[in-house]
Order: structure tokens, then C-alpha cells, then sequence
């Protein structure tokens, strides 16, 4: 029942700018797919291409078989969730779930069966006859999510609809976006810039940037193995070195700036200027003199782990971040620490501009991979 | 096909108001500037018209009559309204409230009862006059210049009053509160940080009154006595007794609307330049005052108030005494009511129906052009909101000449009809709602229009049921001041009306034409207490007890 989403070398045009440029990707039937990127690297923009609310320039965009390019926005069937709810002030709770279902003409009884039952899905059966004004974001957004979905849209699309709610109501909602969306099966996509939300909620994500899909995979993917330095820093941190790869006597190996080496397990073809980025758990902090040396600049307890700031001595600043579990004493700044890579696989390795990951075979984003 | 589905609807709506804008407003002033050219009788181009205009000192006179009592009269209502505002935002007044609402109920009712209130205190045969006579004081004539001025000036002074009222209240506390702990004093705070805030706001308020005596027709007709004003010039030459001419008319009303276009535009540079967007999160605390300070500073405000609500007062009390023509005979009476209602019936429903219709027009034409110019941004969008604007600055009369001239003759003769009135209403008082409703409409967020959309509602369909519903309480307020404006219009019925469509504004002006102010007090009352009743029901609306304009 639920459906696939294809964009075929889809162009959205401002004037003469083209803002995406003949952008292809699929959604598989069911998924939860998110599109993550900063702003204005135009993840919204394709949102509202699928909704109807932007016009498409070039390519087309498909649901299941049929090219939905010229279909009006009022006739795609798609379930929409804003930024800022964008719930009817002047309707009740109930009113505003309804809204959909009347202009489909169900009957009295029925619409009042499915806006009951959606309402307890969400949540929110209680609040039905109160006003927006009086209810707090976080039941706005499960109006939005309940008036969106009752409906039986095809797609469910929603756009930073977490962005307006405190850190805390954040968490236990996305939570539950992920439960109903699941209970549902709903094909959807979500656009976000908040690469935890995105690695939390997602089945797959395409990670954007200046109008072009980098890296579509799982969370966990996309996080282990970022295609190029713009994916490894912006999902999570990551530490960026520049180094050499030193291919010599069947051995391949990192070399670092103050000559710290690495052995890799996996064989290059030849020695050449890389960077490399290590996560900041991946570096092990040591004083036996391994690895690169450098100073504590500042330690910052956050409970459950210590993030060290550490200036090396080769010049550049690097975080770490040690779990309290493996914790002797927190350093103080000023001390000297040596900082080692602990599981060699676990790091990235890129070519020297940092657009390609050598340790991946190719930068496929066609989505049939995974 | 997205964008065609929605376009279609609102193309069609965008064509039919450039062709009734066309029709109603761009054709009628073509004809208002084609027949200043035209020579009437030889139907030749000619400069005759201005040549005329110009060659006489009569005519030119009339033009500095006008600009010598507008800017006198700007200048002092900022002397009188700008301390006015500051006393009463900054200091704690007993009856503050009361004050401010005589002050709205001053403005809004109809301006040319001002005129004939002061000639009844102040006239040759005036109460007060009489009495200062019989003591042996001679008061100067209330007549031409002087009581113009002194109408203008209490009439129009709340505009001021209004505008740095506002201004006073955006300004945060905090702002002042950083001039003092930098050690500025208090005369020094206000010239260096509380003056210049408030230059622009002020500036804008005294445009209006500029642009409203400049206007304005019943208050130099009634008191001019010789002291000719352009609209009252542009009136009598129209309608003159002795052989009005429509084409010398219309060259005096181009000229007049160049004039205020290029004095419109001169301010508008000139203030947007230097506008400052405010919003005070705590605004500044009213203190409280003390000895002699305290004193004068409750005789200033009740003083001004007072005379600002003279008008309304005598008009209230002499609808009630027993009159015989001019003369009030003593003694109280509802006489001049029954007068009224019997002779004058048509006229308070003429006035009522028209004003309504107007108003219920206004709203629709508002919506659609709101829409357009803030969801539909374009030229042509940006242009219809220009053009609809563009009657706020034109005066009455000249509306009310370009009007008759325009629709006295194929293809469409409307003289004589209600149809003309009210026409003349809406072009005159949409701009008093425009700006209103699509500031409304900036704070509707547009995806509350695309979920209705998304929803499965076509989008004339989400325009009328999610869109429209959010705006009307906000338009409505913005109606309701229409419809005051509206109902005690003057300037352009005066010209307009014929036997049947006679108006109350109208009725109220001829009987104080015929010295008859027993009936014309019983008029105006009923006019007062209708603009009392709806700007209550503002207050009700927008839950404030101020206005803006």
C-alpha cells in the first residue's frame, strides 16, 4: 500500500539560478527518509516540489509510476507537517483534523470515527474541543501531525517540524513521530539540519549541501563512513588531519605530521597527500609518549564523558572526548598529552581536497546500494 | 498544473479590478485632466483654463489662501498635540481614558460640525458674543481666516496627538533609561533620544493634517465669508450661480492634485529616510506629578480636550431646545427631532444605506487587493495597491467634480443616482482599510494556506474559507472607521447628490446654510451618537481604546 518516490533529473529554477540541478534520488515504499543539510542547501525546496508549492523546471517527480510534476497541489494527496504547525487558529482541535476529511466529503459519522481514532494515536483525544491558543507546541504539533495523516495521504512530508520546541519536548517527540510513523507505514520524507535528530529518527538519510544530494545511507552508514570531508565533519565531529598515505614494502600506512604512523589493514595503490578525519572517541589520550603530542588547552565535564579542547604541536586544535568509564583523573589544561588513533578502521581516509573517501569503492548515492 | 490553477482564479480577479480601477478611478481622472485642456463649447485644446487661472490675483489668491491656513494650521496643531501626547503617555492624568476617547469622538465626527458650532458660540449672533458684548467686550470676528484656523486647528490636532502617541508608547523604556545612566538630563534626554525618535511619526501625522485642511470643503464654506479656500473655489466655480464651467473647475483640481502629489511624495522621501522601527517590549512608566507641575499639566489637557469637544457638546444641547428657524425660542423641546424625521427621514437612511454598501464593497475589493500585493507579489499587483491608494490624497471635491463630469455622459450616466455616491465612497475610503488588512495579512503565515491546500482544498477555495476567516476581525476594525468616514462624508456628496439622494452630512450642511440649527443640531446629533456607537464597537472589537490610522 505504501509508495515509492522517485526525483529524475529534477532542475528548480529561480529566475535563471538554478538551484537544483538535475537531482536524482529514490524513496523506497514504507521508509522514513530524511534530508539533512544546512540551511539554504535546498532540502526544503525539494520538500515543497513534492508537495506542489514550488514549480519544477526540468526532470520529473514520480509517486509509484505516475509523474506528478503538473498535478495540482490540492489533488497530490500529501500529507504536510510545517515548520510552525501552521494549525487553523479558528478551529478547535477537532476542526482542524476534520478539515481534510470534509472537503473529501465522508460522511458525518465517519469523519468523526477517523478524527477520534487518529486523535488517540497522537495523543491528543483529550485536548479535541480546545483552541489552538491553548495548547502547548508540543500538542500543536501532534494537531499537525494528526491532521496530516488522517487523511490517508500517500506521502507524509514534514518540514523541520521539530525546530520550535525546547531540547527536551524535541527528544520524546521525534520519538514519537518514529512510533507512528512505523504503526502507519507511511512512506515519508523529513527535512531537518540537525544531524542527531536525523541519525535518531531516520531509516536512511541524504545528506545535502549548496543544492546536491553527497551521501544517501542508514544512520549509521553515513556516520561510520562519510563519503567526503563535508559529510565527516557536519554528521557528528570529526577531527581533520592533513597527512600522507605511504605506500611502501606491502604496507600501507598514515603519516602524520610529527611522523606518527598508522598501519592500515587495507592495501592502496599508491602514496599520496590525504586527510584524514578521526571521530573524537576514536583518539585515545595517553601520556607513554604514542601518538601526537600536544597540550590541554581546556576540559569540559559534561557528566557521562569529559571533552578535551588539545592544541598538538604540529599547530592544529583537535576535540576528544573520553567516557567517564575509562577515566583516571581529568587533566588539566596546560598538561602535555599524547593523543593515539585507537581502532585503525574506524578512521576516514580522504583525498587531499577532500571530496572523495578512498576507503570506499565509489560515491553511489543512486540508493539501490544499501 | 500548479501555478495555473492558482492563477487562473486570481488572474481573473486581477483583470476585473484593473478594469474597474480603470473604469472608476485612471478613466475619470483622465477626463478630469483631458477636459482642463479642452475648451468646452469649441471642443479645441486650449491653455485657456490655466491661462485664466493664473492671470487673475482672485484665483491665485485662493491658492495662498489655502496654503497660509493649512501650514499655520499644521504648525500649531504639533504645538498643541505633540505636548499633548507626551503629558498624557508620560504622566499619570485622572480620566486619562475618558480624555483620550473625547479626543478619538472629536475627530471622527463629522468635521464640518466644528464651523457652525463656533459660529453659534462665537458668531455675529453667537451666545458668547451676545454675552461679552452685553458686558461691553468685543470679540474678534470668528469669521474667515482666523476661525478657520481655529477650527482646523481643534479638529485636527488628535492627528498629531495620535501619531506621537504611538511613537511615545513603542519607545522602550530602556532606551531613555541608557540617556539618563549615561547622565543626560531630562530636557537634554528628550531633544537627543525622545525627540528624534518620535521626528519621523510626527512629521507623518502633520502631513495628514496638512493634507486634510488642504482638503478640506465645509468648514471654509461655512466660516470663509470671502476667505476663499481651493476647494471651496474649485466648488463655486463648478457649481456657480453665475455660469460655472466644469473645464476651468477641472484645471484648478489638476493643479491642486499636482500640488499635494508633489508634496505628498517630498514627505514620504524625506521621513522614509529616517523611520525607525520600534517596538517597546516595556514601555515607558507614566509618573506621577507634583505641585504646580501637576497643575498645569491637568489644565493643559483638560483645556485642549474641552475645547476639542465644545463642538459635540453644543450640537448635543441646542438639538434639544425649541427652535423657530435662526432663533431659539428658550425652553427644551424633541421638536427639531420630529422636524427631522419627518422632513429629513430620506436623508438618515440614504446615509446609512450607502455608507453600509460602501463599506460591505470596500471589504471585498480590500481583500482581493491585500491578497494580491502580499501573496501575489508583482508589478502588476504592486500596481493596482498604487492605484487604489492613490484616491487618499485627493480631496473630496475634486472626486466629487471628476465624478460628475465623468459619469454625466455615455457610457455610463450614473448623475443623480445612489450608485455615484456610493462609488465615489469606496474609491475615496478603501485606501482607509487597505493598509490595515494586508498588515493583517503579513501576519498570517502563508503555510496555514498551503496546508488547507495540501489538505485537498482548491485554492479559491482555502482563500475564502482559511484566509478570508483569519482577516475579517482585523479588516472589520479597519471597516468600522470606513464607515464613520463614510457616513459624515461631505465634500464629495455636496457635488453629487441630487433631491432624492440627499445625504445627512449634506442635509446637515444645507439647513446650517439656512440658518436653520435647531434642525441641523438634530442632524448632526444622530450622526454623533452613530459614530459614538460604532467607535464603541471598535473598542469592543479590538479590545483597545486606541486607534490607528
Amino acid at each position: 500500500m505504501s509508495v515509492t518516490i522517485n526525483f529524475k533529473n529534477t532542475i528548480k529554477k529561480y529566475g535563471d539560478v538554478a538551484v537544483i540541478n538535475d537531482l536524482s534520488f529514490g524513496v523506497k515504499a514504507g521508509e522514513f527518509f530524511t534530508l539533512l543539510g544546512p540551511s539554504g542547501c535546498g532540502k526544503t525546496t525539494i520538500l515543497r516540489m513534492l508537495a506542489g508549492f514550488n514549480s519544477i523546471e526540468g526532470g520529473e517527480v514520480l509517486i509509484d509510476e505516475s509523474v506528478i510534476n503538473k498535478t495540482s497541489p490540492h489533488k497530490r494527496n500529501i500529507g504536510m507537517v510545517f515548520q510552525n504547525y501552521a494549525i487553523f487558529p479558528h478551529m478547535t482541535v477537532y476542526d482542524n483534523v476534520a478539515f481534510g476529511l470534509k472537503v473529501r466529503r465522508f460522511g458525518k459519522k465517519q469523519i468523526q470515527q477517523r478524527v477520534d481514532e487518529i486523535l488517540k494515536i497522537v495523543q491528543i483525544e483529550k485536548w479535541k474541543d480546545k483552541y489552538p491558543k491553548n495548547l502547548s507546541g508540543g500538542q500543536q504539533q501532534r494537531v499537525a501531525l494528526a491532521r496530516a495523516i488522517v487523511i490517508h495521504p500517500k506521502v507524509l512530508l514534514m518540514d523541520e517540524p521539530l525546530s520550535n520546541l525546547d531540547a527536551k519536548l524535541r527528544v520524546e517527540m521525534r520519538v514519537a513521530i518514529k512510533k507512528i510513523q512505523n504503526r502507519i507505514g507511511i512512506t515519508t520524507i523529513y527535512v531537518t539540519h540537525d544531524q542527531e535528530e536525523a541519525l535518531a529518527i531516520s531509516d536512511r538519510i541524504a545528506v545535502m549541501n549548496t543544492g546536491k544530494i553527497l551521501q544517501i545511507g542508514t544512520p549509521e552508514d553515513i556516520y561510520m563512513r562519510p563519503v567526503d570531508v563535508f559529510v565527516a565533519t557536519f554528521i557528528g565531529h570529526s577531527n581533520i588531519f592533513n597527512a600522507k598515505l605511504v605506500v611502501e614494502d606491502n604496507t600501507s600506512n598514515v603519516l602524520f605530521k610529527d611522523g606518527y604512523r598508522v598501519r592500515l589493514s587495507k592495501m592502496y595503490d599508491e602514496s599520496q597527500a590525504i586527510r584524514v578525519a578521526v571521530r573524537p572517541e576514536d583518539l585515545i589520550l595517553n601520556t607513554n609518549s604514542v601518538g601526537l603530542k600536544g597540550k590541554v588547552i581546556l576540559g569540559t565535564f559534561l557528566g557521562q564523558r569529559i571533552n578535551y579542547e588539545i592544541l598538538l604541536d604540529e599547530g592544529s586544535s583537535v576535540l576528544v572526548t573520553q567516557d567517564i568509564n575509562n577515566l583516571e583523573r581529568i587533566i588539566p589544561g596546560g598538561e602535555t598529552v599524547y593523543l593515539s588513533i585507537g581502532a585503525e578502521e574506524r578512521i576516514n581516509i580522504f583525498d587531499e581536497a577532500g571530496n572523495r573517501n578512498l576507503i570506499l569503492k565509489e560515491n553511489n548515492y543512486d540508493g539501490k546500494k544499501s | 498544473m500548479v501555478k495555473k490553477a492558482n492563477l487562473d482564479f486570481w488572474l481573473i480577479i486581477k483583470i476585473v479590478l484593473f478594469f474597474l480601477l480603470a473604469f472608476f478611478l485612471v478613466y475619470p481622472m483622465f477626463n478630469l485632466f483631458k477636459g482642463s485642456f479642452f475648451d468646452v463649447e469649441s471642443g479645441k485644446f486650449s491653455l485657456e483654463y490655466y491661462k485664466e487661472y493664473f492671470s487673475r490675483s482672485y484665483y491665485f489668491k485662493a491658492f495662498r489662501n489655502s496654503m497660509t491656513v493649512s501650514s499655520l494650521a499644521t504648525l500649531l496643531t504639533v504645538l498643541v498635540g505633540a505636548p499633548l501626547a507626551y503629558i498624557m503617555t508620560r504622566f499619570r492624568i485622572r480620566g486619562k481614558r475618558f480624555l483620550a476617547i473625547l479626543i478619538i469622538i472629536s475627530l471622527l465626527s463629522p468635521p464640518f460640525i466644528g464651523a457652525y458650532s463656533w459660529i453659534m458660540l462665537l458668531g455675529r449672533s453667537g451666545v458668547i458674543t451676545k454675552l461679552l458684548s452685553y458686558i461691553g467686550i468685543n470679540i474678534p470676528s470668528i469669521y474667515g481666516f482666523k476661525g478657520i484656523l481655529l477650527v482646523f486647528v481643534l479638529k485636527l490636532f488628535p492627528y498629531v496627538y495620535l501619531y506621537v502617541a504611538g511613537a511615545l508608547k513603542s519607545i522602550d523604556s530602556s532606551l531613555e533609561e541608557a540617556a539618563e545612566s549615561l547622565g543626560s538630563t531630562n530636557i537634554r534626554k528628550i531633544m537627543t533620544v525622545t525627540f528624534p525618535l518620535i521626528m519621523p511619526t510626527m512629521l507623518g501625522g502633520a502631513l495628514l493634517v496638512f493634507m486634510t485642511a488642504l482638503a478640506d470643503f465645509g468648514t471654509p464654506m461655512i466660516l470663509g465669508e470671502g476667505y476663499v479656500t481651493m476647494p471651496v473655489l474649485i466648488y463655486s466655480e463648478f457649481v456657480g450661480e453665475v455660469g460655472g464651467s466644469a473645464g476651468f473647475a477641472s484645471a484648478i483640481s489638476v493643479l491642486l492634485v499636482l500640488f499635494i502629489i508633489v508634496v505628498f511624495y517630498l514627505q514620504r522621501y524625506i521621513v522614509n529616510k529616517r523611520t525607525y522601527e520600534m517596538s517597546a517590549l516595556r514601555p515607558v512608566e507614566a509618573r506621577e506629578l507634583k505641585g504646580s507641575k501637576k497643575f498645569f499639566a491637568y489644565l493643559y489637557c483638560y483645556v485642549i480636550v474641552g475645547l476639542a469637544t465644545i463642538p459635540q457638546i453644543v450640537v448635543v444641547y441646542t438639538s434639544f431646545l425649541e427652535t423657530n428657524g435662526p432663533i431659539f425660542t428658550g425652553g427644551y423641546s424633541i421638536n427639531s427631532y420630529t422636524t427631522v424625521i419627518r422632513r429629513m427621514g430620506d436623508s438618515i437612511q440614504n446615509s446609512f444605506i450607502y455608507s453600509i454598501v460602501a463599506v460591505v464593497i470596500m471589504i471585498i475589493v480590500t481583500l482581493f487587493i491585500s491578497y494580491l500585493s502580499v501573496r501575489r507579489k508583482s508589478f502588476s499587483s504592486n500596481m493596482l495597491d498604487t492605484m487604489v491608494m492613490l484616491p487618499y490624497i485627493i480631496p473630496g471635491t475634486v472626486i466629487g467634480i471628476t465624478y460628475l463630469i465623468t459619469f454625466n455622459s455615455r457610457p455610463l450616466i450614473l448623475s443623480g443616482t445612489a450608485a455615484i455616491i456610493i462609488l465615489s465612497l469606496v474609491i475615496r475610503r478603501t485606501p482607509t482599510i487597505i493598509r490595515s488588512s494586508t498588515a493583517i495579512l503579513y501576519q498570517i503565515d502563508p503555510s496555514i494556506e498551503e496546508a488547507s491546500i495540501s489538505l485537498g482544498y482548491h485554492p479559491a477555495k482555502t482563500f475564502f474559507k482559511v484566509t478570508v476567516v483569519m482577516m475579517l476581525p482585523g479588516i472589520f476594525s479597519g471597516a468600522i472607521l470606513a464607515w464613520i468616514r463614510s457616513i459624515c462624508e461631505l465634500s464629495s456628496s455636496i457635488i453629487l447628490y441630487s433631491g432624492s439622494t440627499k445625504t445627512m452630512a449634506v442635509a446637515i450642511y444645507v439647513e446650517v446654510i439656512r440658518t436653520s440649527f435647531g434642525t441641523a443640531a438634530a442632524i448632526s446629533t444622530i450622526l454623533i451618537g452613530s459614530t459614538v456607537i460604532a467607535l464603541m464597537l471598535f473598542f469592543k472589537l479590538t479590545g483597545r481604546e486606541e486607534i490607528s490610522l
